[in-house]
Order: C-alpha cells, then sequence, then structure tokens
C-alpha cells in the first residue's frame, strides 16, 4: 500500500466517521422534534399573545427551522447516511414522530379543543407519514442491496 | 468489441490496462502484421479471437467484483471503503496522471475519492460503477481547471508517476513515447482516449462520462487516433508515414 493510499484511507475515514453522522442524525431528529414542540404551543394559545411574545416565538422557530435545514444539507451532501444508517435513523425517527405527534395532538385537544387543535393534529401526522415514508423507503433499499449482494456472492463464489 | 490495444510501436507489442487492473499483452507476431499493414490501433479481439471469450468473462467477473464491493459500501460496511480505494485508488492516480501534471495529481485524487464516498449512496446501479467513477472523476477534472486557475497544458506525466507503467509497456522508451504524444492531445481528446484504451468503457459510456453525443465521442476518437498516429507511426516505421485507423 503506497503513501498516497494512506492518505486518501485516512481522509475518507473522517469523511466516514459514525459519530459524526449519529451527531448529525440525533441533531436533526432533535431540532424537528423542538420545531414540533414550538408550533404545538404557539398554535394552541387559547389567548391572543403580545406581539412581543408572537416575536420571540416567530424568531426561535426560524432558528429551528434554519437548523433543520443545515443538520438536513450536511446529512444529504456532506455526511451522508449510508443504507443501514438510514434504516436506523428513519425508524428512530419514525418512533419519536409517532409518540411525539400523540403527545402534541393530546395537549392540543386538552388546551383548546378538537377543532382548534387540528393543525397541531395534521402537522404531527405530516411527520409522522413523511418519516415512516423514509423508513420504508429505506429498508427496500437495503432489502435490493441485500438481495444483489447474496445474488452476486452466489455467482462470484 | 470491447478489448483495445493502445499502440503497436516499434517493440512490436504494447497493452493497456482494464478498471480492474487487468494486464493485456499483444503477441508480437499479430503486433508486427499490425504494423505493417498500417494500423496503429487495432482491437485486441481482431488478433486475440481465441482469447475473447475469456477475456470478456474476466472483465464481467471484475466487474462483479466491484459491484459487489460496491454494494457493501452503500450498505455502510466501513471495511467494504478500503478495499474500493486499494482497488481503484491506484487505477485513479495513473488515470489522473495522463491528465493533470504531476502536482494536481493527489488533490485532484482527494476530492475525487471526497464526492465519490458523498455521493456513492445515489449510485442505482452498482454494476455500472465504472463509468460512474470516470465521470466523477472528469467532473473533478474539470473542477480544477476551473478553481486552480491555469495549469501547465501538457501534464508532466512520467513513467513513474502511472500505477499501470512497469506492466502495460514492455519497454520504458515506448511508454515514454506514448505518453508524451498523448499529453500533446487536447484535454478532451485525451480523456476520450484514455477512457476508450485504457479504461475500457465502451463508446456509450464514454459519451456519458464525457457528457456529449455518441457522434462527438466517434469523431474525437477518430482525431485522436489520426493525430497519433501521425506523431507516432513514423517513429515506429519510418517508411509508412500514414495508416489507416479502425
Amino acid at each position: 500500500m503506497n503513501h498516497s493510499t494512506v492518505v486518501i484511507k485516512n481522509r475518507l475515514s473522517r469523511e466516514l466517521s459514525t459519530r459524526h453522522r449519529r451527531f448529525l442524525a440525533a441533531g436533526l431528529l432533535v431540532d424537528l422534534l423542538l420545531i414540533t414542540a414550538l408550533f404545538t404551543m404557539w398554535w394552541t394559545e387559547p389567548q391572543p399573545l403580545p406581539a412581543d411574545t408572537q416575536l420571540l416565538f416567530a424568531a426561535l422557530s426560524v432558528a429551528a427551522l434554519s437548523w433543520a435545514a443545515v443538520f438536513g444539507w450536511l446529512l444529504a451532501c456532506r455526511h451522508v447516511l449510508y443504507v443501514r444508517q438510514k434504516v436506523v435513523t428513519t425508524k428512530l425517527a419514525t418512533y419519536c414522530t409517532a409518540a411525539f405527534g400523540i403527545l402534541a395532538g393530546t395537549v392540543a385537544w386538552l388546551r383548546v379543543g378538537a377543532l382548534a387543535a387540528a393543525p397541531v393534529i395534521v402537522f404531527a401526522g405530516t411527520m409522522f407519514v413523511v418519516a415512516w415514508g423514509l423508513y420504508r423507503s429505506a429498508r427496500e433499499r437495503r432489502d435490493d442491496l441485500v438481495a444483489l449482494r447474496t445474488a452476486l456472492e452466489a455467482e462470484l463464489g | 468489441m470491447r478489448d483495445r490495444v493502445i499502440a503497436d510501436l516499434d517493440s512490436g507489442r504494447a497493452n493497456g490496462v482494464s478498471p480492474s487492473g487487468t494486464r493485456r499483452h499483444l503477441q508480437s507476431s499479430t503486433a508486427t502484421s499490425a504494423k505493417s499493414s498500417g494500423n496503429l490501433f487495432v482491437r485486441r479481439s481482431d488478433w486475440e479471437g481465441e482469447r475473447k471469450a475469456s477475456t470478456l468473462d474476466r472483465r464481467e467477473f471484475e466487474i462483479k467484483q466491484t459491484a459487489l464491493l460496491v454494494v457493501r459500501c452503500q450498505l455502510g460496511e466501513a471495511g467494504a471503503f478500503d478495499q474500493l480505494v486499494d482497488r481503484w485508488h491506484p487505477l485513479l492516480t495513473a488515470f489522473l496522471a495522463r491528465q493533470l501534471p504531476r502536482d494536481n495529481v493527489d488533490d485532484v485524487a482527494q476530492d475525487v475519492w471526497v464526492r465519490v464516498v458523498r455521493s456513492l449512496p445515489r449510485l442505482t446501479d452498482p454494476l455500472r460503477f465504472a463509468p460512474w467513477f470516470w465521470k466523477v472523476a472528469r467532473r473533478t477534472i474539470a473542477d480544477s481547471y476551473r478553481h486552480r486557475g491555469p495549469i501547465a497544458r501538457e501534464p508532466l506525466v512520467s513513467p513513474d508517476d502511472c500505477a499501470v507503467y512497469d506492466e502495460s509497456f514492455e519497454r520504458r522508451q515506448d511508454w515514454d513515447r506514448f505518453v508524451s504524444e498523448l499529453a500533446h492531445l487536447s484535454p478532451e481528446l485525451r480523456i476520450i482516449v484514455d477512457l476508450f484504451y485504457f479504461e475500457q468503457l465502451s463508446i456509450d459510456e464514454i459519451a456519458d462520462v464525457a457528457g456529449v453525443a455518441v457522434g462527438t465521442v466517434k469523431s474525437r476518437l477518430f482525431r485522436a487516433r489520426a493525430a497519433l498516429r501521425a506523431k507516432i507511426l513514423p517513429l515506429v516505421d519510418p517508411n509508412q508515414t500514414k495508416g489507416t485507423a479502425r
């Protein structure tokens, strides 16, 4: 193995760092849950909020959405998740969005009633459906790749 | 026909290297007859037909071996990346050394690998890894031309820079001559010749890699052959200044 190959491997080991990916995936998940909580509180407030409080909520929402965009971009373009990592991450996201959606929907229902809680329930439901769809897609891709690997291994002996 | 010969030089023997490192050896007698007929560029299967089937089998085997590695990488097996680098990095550096000045090769190779690692999950057909990989390399080379400003027009390649050198040309002077003439081609012709003769891609694959039409690939290949033939053939056989490219 020549020097150049070793340099490349070292460079790629940083690029492929699982720890870094876990951190980014966890960051994205926490941020999405934070957004859900923030919107739940904001939309289910029974009384009209003062202007400065609304401004604060808006600022927090923009910050949380920006972080979600950054984490999403990093995971999509820089430290991409490979199939098995995607399966784990999306499974976790599905569970978290389901649990958090139920919690947020219940809180909203109790605070402002079914009709006013509808946007929160729709938002939480959408988050869950997206997470579940990504999980299904990741699983299908993993199954395809495992099948292809098995076929190639059998063919190559 | 998939098999090619790079050039039939005065040694009567020349080789190319397949994407997975398969050495190709010309038989002296057939090479001599090709030379005498004025065909500087001949396909290996034209004169080595009996070995064509086994060569294709071997090529298919290598494609599948690479595909298996790629699948393992896409699944996220860390060790698979090391194996992929072991297998493809020497070919990449040889390719880059034929395209770029020596000083740029390592930096561009690093850029190529980073892009490969980042884009690999999006590769839908692992069996088509080779054209996809060379496409990434070509784009990285184009970016390096854009970002690093003007660089020496001719690659400062030497046989020692190219992993393919030692076993692929019997005599160093043949390799030196071929590489020096290759370096005089324009970048767009050089990359077509490289992908066709060294990396063994089909015309369709080259068109995909280079991002041009199939007809453009054919015409560039024709022009490159004509240019190389005009330069090299008089050195091989001073009495023969013209030949026909196939």
